[in-house]
Formats: C-alpha cells, structure tokens, sequence
C-alpha cells in the first residue's frame, strides 16, 4: 500500500449476504431456526477448514462485549436488535467474521487493513464455500443469491472502503461526493454504516446496487472511486498545507495538547481530536504513525472504554478512563 | 377489526379517502392516525401523500398476494422491508420486478453461481445428443439423490440436537426409503 493510501484508507472489507436454501428468511423470535443456523455455521467453520474461529453468541455476552465488537466493525449494530439469537463466528485474526441470525442467516464478512479488496473478497468466497458444504445456498439463476431485502439480491455482496476525509469534509465537498459517487450505484455512509454520523471524518463508501453487475465489477467500482476520494483528499491536504498551514498546524497541535493532558473526554469530542490526530500523523506533523491513531481509535469507544474500566481496580468514571487509555496507548503514561 | 396500516393493533378509526372517484376506507389504530396526522399537521404533504399511496396500495393488494410458501402477505413485506422466504420472490414477482428494477436498473443477476447449482435449471442453448441427455439426466439424478440424503440426514441430527425425536424419526424413515429405491435401482 502507498502512502497516500495509508494516509486515508482505515480498512476495506467485502460482505456477502446468504441464506439457506431450505429454511425460510429469519424471523425474530424464531429460536428453533436460528439454533440450526448456528449449529450449520459452527460445523462448517469447526469441522470443515483449517482455520480457527471462535463462536460468540450474543445471548451469553455483556451488552458491552457486544458493542465491543460492534466498534470493532466484526459484527453489525443490526445484529444486535436479535440479542437472543444472534452468534458470530470469528476467525482468530478478526480479518473475517460470519454473522449468523442477522437480517438474513449468514452474512459473511472479510476485513483487511488498506484497499485491497479483492484479497478481502478471496478471504470471504473460501469461508462462504466452507459454509456451503453443510448446506446450499438459496440462489435463483435470475435473481441470484435471494436475501431478506431485495436491496442486496444478486451477488449479496456489499464491497466497502472506510476512509478519512477531514479536508473534503471541512471543505464541505462531502455533499457533491455523495451526488456523484451515487450515480455509479455508490454510496458513502458514516462510520458504521447505515444511518451513522461520519464522527472523526470517517465516511465509508460502499456498492448500492447487488443486482445486474458482476462480483469483479463492484470491486473495482468501489476501489476506483476509493482511489479518487483519495487522490482529492492528499491534493486538499497539500493545498492546505501551503495556503493555510498555521490554521492547520494549530488545529492539529490543540487537539493533540488535549489528548495529552485532558482528564475527561466524551466519545464525541475524542473523535474530533481523534480526527486531526490522524491527520498529523499522516502528515508527519506528529510522533506518531497513522497505524498508531487507528489503533486508538477502536481502544478509546464507549464499549473498549467501559471494559477498561471493568479492568481497573479502582472505580473510574468512562470519561477520565478514556484519557488513561489514550495517554497509555499514544504516550506510554498513565 | 384489525389496523389496516399496522396489522397488529385495534382499529378504532375510520378513514374515507376519495381518488379519482374510488372511495376507499380504510380502519387505523391510534398510533397510524397519530402517524398520519403528525405528517400532515407538520406540513409534510410528502409524508402524508406516501402514507395514503401506501394505504391506497395496501388496499389493492389485499385481495392478492399471499406467500404461498410461507404466508406473508405482500402488505407485511411493504411495512417492514423484509420478505419471509426464497418463495416470496416467485409469488410476489409482479411487484418485486419493478422494485428491483428501480433499485438496481436490472433484474437479470450476472454473478456468481454457486457449484452445487443444477444446470437443469437454466436454459440449455446448446444442442446434445440423446445419449448425452440420458447419461447427463441419469448423472444429475443420482447427484440429487446423494444430496436429497446429505440434507434429509443434516436435518436428521439438526431434529435430534433439538430433541424433536418424532421428526428425526421422520427423516430416518425417509433416508431409509431413499436407500431402498437406491438399492434396487443399482441391482
């Protein structure tokens, strides 16, 4: 991966939706159904591939470990609506996750840190196979992979870039982005997803249309148009640089002042500094990598916050234990 | 009477709406008249016109769809977004087809097929011999067979895990069946 797209790109990651050919779509409340779902996807990822995934079911898990995972973008803020029946399957190196009981039976998902997409796609297709072993998938030769939702029938496949924008965002040229990346079947949401704000200039641009285009096609739609969202990023922050460089500087150097001798911070003003952190770093402004703020960004969430806290002898209130996480993990200090 | 709007509530009001010179009523629960006059009490003739095509649309279908596989009704799907089975899509194809068109510009998937999917099912443009059929039919039928038996033999233990003995005794009796016929057909 070049720098450039170091510098903007936070992860890709490629879902597929699949349900079993012989079982209706998930209800809520269905128990029976949602246990064979579970016990179909657990054979297959346990019995049928040398990798090792490890079962969370929700029902068992603290609200918190649940959300835990949502920050960590292996499960779905949906899955968490069917708190009874849902599960994960959870690869060890969390580059692949396999939701089960969400809106539709399987929703497989691959994560890898920068653009390769198509290596995050070879990583999904091997554990959908995996999972076909047990039981085939319902497919249509019309419509193709039939789902819940008629938004994601035909490839099931939603193929994302999480990316950070701050200079198209401050610039105000999300909204035009948003427009054009539309009219090629994108979309650009905010940090998770559906309905979610863009906090920390966190936007992640994904395929809308499932139906009618190939799998290799969505692929590079979604990298090309990640490419240019790049390119236009780097140019702003150049621009910037020269034309505005002590409004930037300043920006960059109050909100790491902050984040090196704040007591208490909420999770809203931590992903504004968190932000400008970023961009310091990927532009060499400060001691830092971008791998260490994205690193952070995941450790210093309500729910990683509330499980620090858990960890910690002494009762802390979430806010003042989320500027100890963040003076430990960027400054070594406590 | 049940909310024609919600389909869970007690309707407990009566609406008339004139279009066109066809007069619908419609009966609403508390919370959908609630719904629809805060759409209309806020200006939101958007919201209100959507709600009334939606009500209008709700109507015309009651007389139709119905799921025959699993027994969603078409206004259930309309109200949640969600389809109840693979069959959903063969019943209600003449509303689903230019909904996916909308959606997607397209109705045809050009994707992926999964291994296991049988030729059969799709239109065979090339021309074969008989002997090619037959020896192709007679391939294809024993690999339905073999997977006839994987799924009655997976929902056999599947039965069993959930402790539903009446049902796995079911599925063995089959697989039996299925062997049986299988036996004889090699002989």
């Amino acid at each position: 991966m070049d720098t450039n797209e170091m510098n903007v790109v936070l992860s890709g990651r490629i879902r597929l939706a699949r349900n079993y050919a012989d079982l209706p779509f998930s209800q809520p409340g269905e128990s029976k159904q949602a246990t064979v779902c579970i016990q179909r996807a657990v054979k297959a990822m346990h019995e049928m591939t040398q990798d090792r995934y490890i079962l969370k079911l929700l029902k068992d898990m603290s609200p918190t470990d649940q959300l835990a995972l949502v920050e960590k973008h292996l499960i779905s803020s949906d899955l968490l609506k069917n708190s009874l029946t849902g599960a994960a399957l959870i690869r060890e190196d969390e580059q692949v996750c396999i939701m089960v009981n969400e809106e539709d039976h399987l929703r497989i998902q691959a994560i890898i840190h920068g653009l390769d997409l198509e290596k995050a796609a070879q990583h999904a297709f091997a554990a959908e196979e995996t999972l076909a072993k047990v039981c085939g998938f319902s497919f249509d030769p019309q419509l193709g992979y039939l789902t819940s939702c008629p938004t994601n029938t035909g490839t099931g496949m939603r193929a994302s870039l999480m990316l950070h924008l701050p200079m198209l965002a401050r610039f105000k040229q999300m909204g035009n982005v948003g427009q054009s990346v539309a009219k090629l079947g994108l979309t650009i949401r905010g940090i998770y997803g559906e309905g979610s704000e863009a906090l920390g200039n966190v936007y992640q641009v994904s395929n809308q249309v499932t139906l009618g285009r190939r799998e290799d096609d969505i692929i590079e739609a979604v990298t090309v148009v990640g490419r240019q969202l790049i390119e236009m990023e780097t140019k702003l922050r150049q621009r910037c640089l020269s034309n505005h460089s002590m409004e930037l500087k300043d920006a960059i150097m109050r909100s790491y002042g902050l984040l090196r001798y704040a007591l208490s911070m909420d999770e809203k003003e931590f992903m504004q500094h968190w932000s400008n952190l970023r961009l310091g770093a990927a532009l060499e402004l400060l001691p830092h990598t971008t791998n260490d703020a994205d690193r952070l960004l995941t450790i210093a969430q309500d729910a990683h916050v509330r499980q620090y806290v858990r960890q910690l002898s002494q009762e802390t209130d979430a806010k003042a234990a989320r500027c100890r996480r963040i003076k430990e993990t960027l400054f070594h200090a406590s | 009477m049940i909310c024609d709007e919600c389909g869970n509530n007690s309707a407990i009001f009566s609406v008339t709406i004139s279009s066109g010179g066809e007069i619908t009523n419609k009966h609403l629960c508390a919370d959908c008249m609630k719904k629809m006059e805060a759409s209309f009490s806020q200006g939101n003739v958007h919201g209100f016109l959507s709600s009334i095509l939606s009500m209008l649309s709700t109507n015309q279908t009651d007389s139709k769809p119905v799921c025959s596989h699993c027994g969603l009704r078409y206004s259930d799907f309309e109200r949640t977004g969600k389809l109840g089975c693979a069959g959903c899509y063969q019943d209600f194809q003449k509303e689903l087809s230019p909904m996916l068109q909308r959606i997607h510009g397209c109705t045809q998937h050009i994707g992926r097929i999964p291994d296991d999917f049988q030729p059969s099912q799709q239109t065979n443009d090339e021309p074969s011999t008989e002997s090619e059929n037959e020896n192709a039919q007679e391939l294809l039928t024993s690999q339905a067979v073999e997977r006839q038996l994987e799924a009655l033999r997976q929902k056999m233990e599947e039965a069993v895990a959930v402790e539903n003995f009446e049902a796995a005794a079911q599925y063995r009796d089959e697989i039996r069946a299925i062997m049986q016929d299988k036996e004889v057909g090699q002989a």
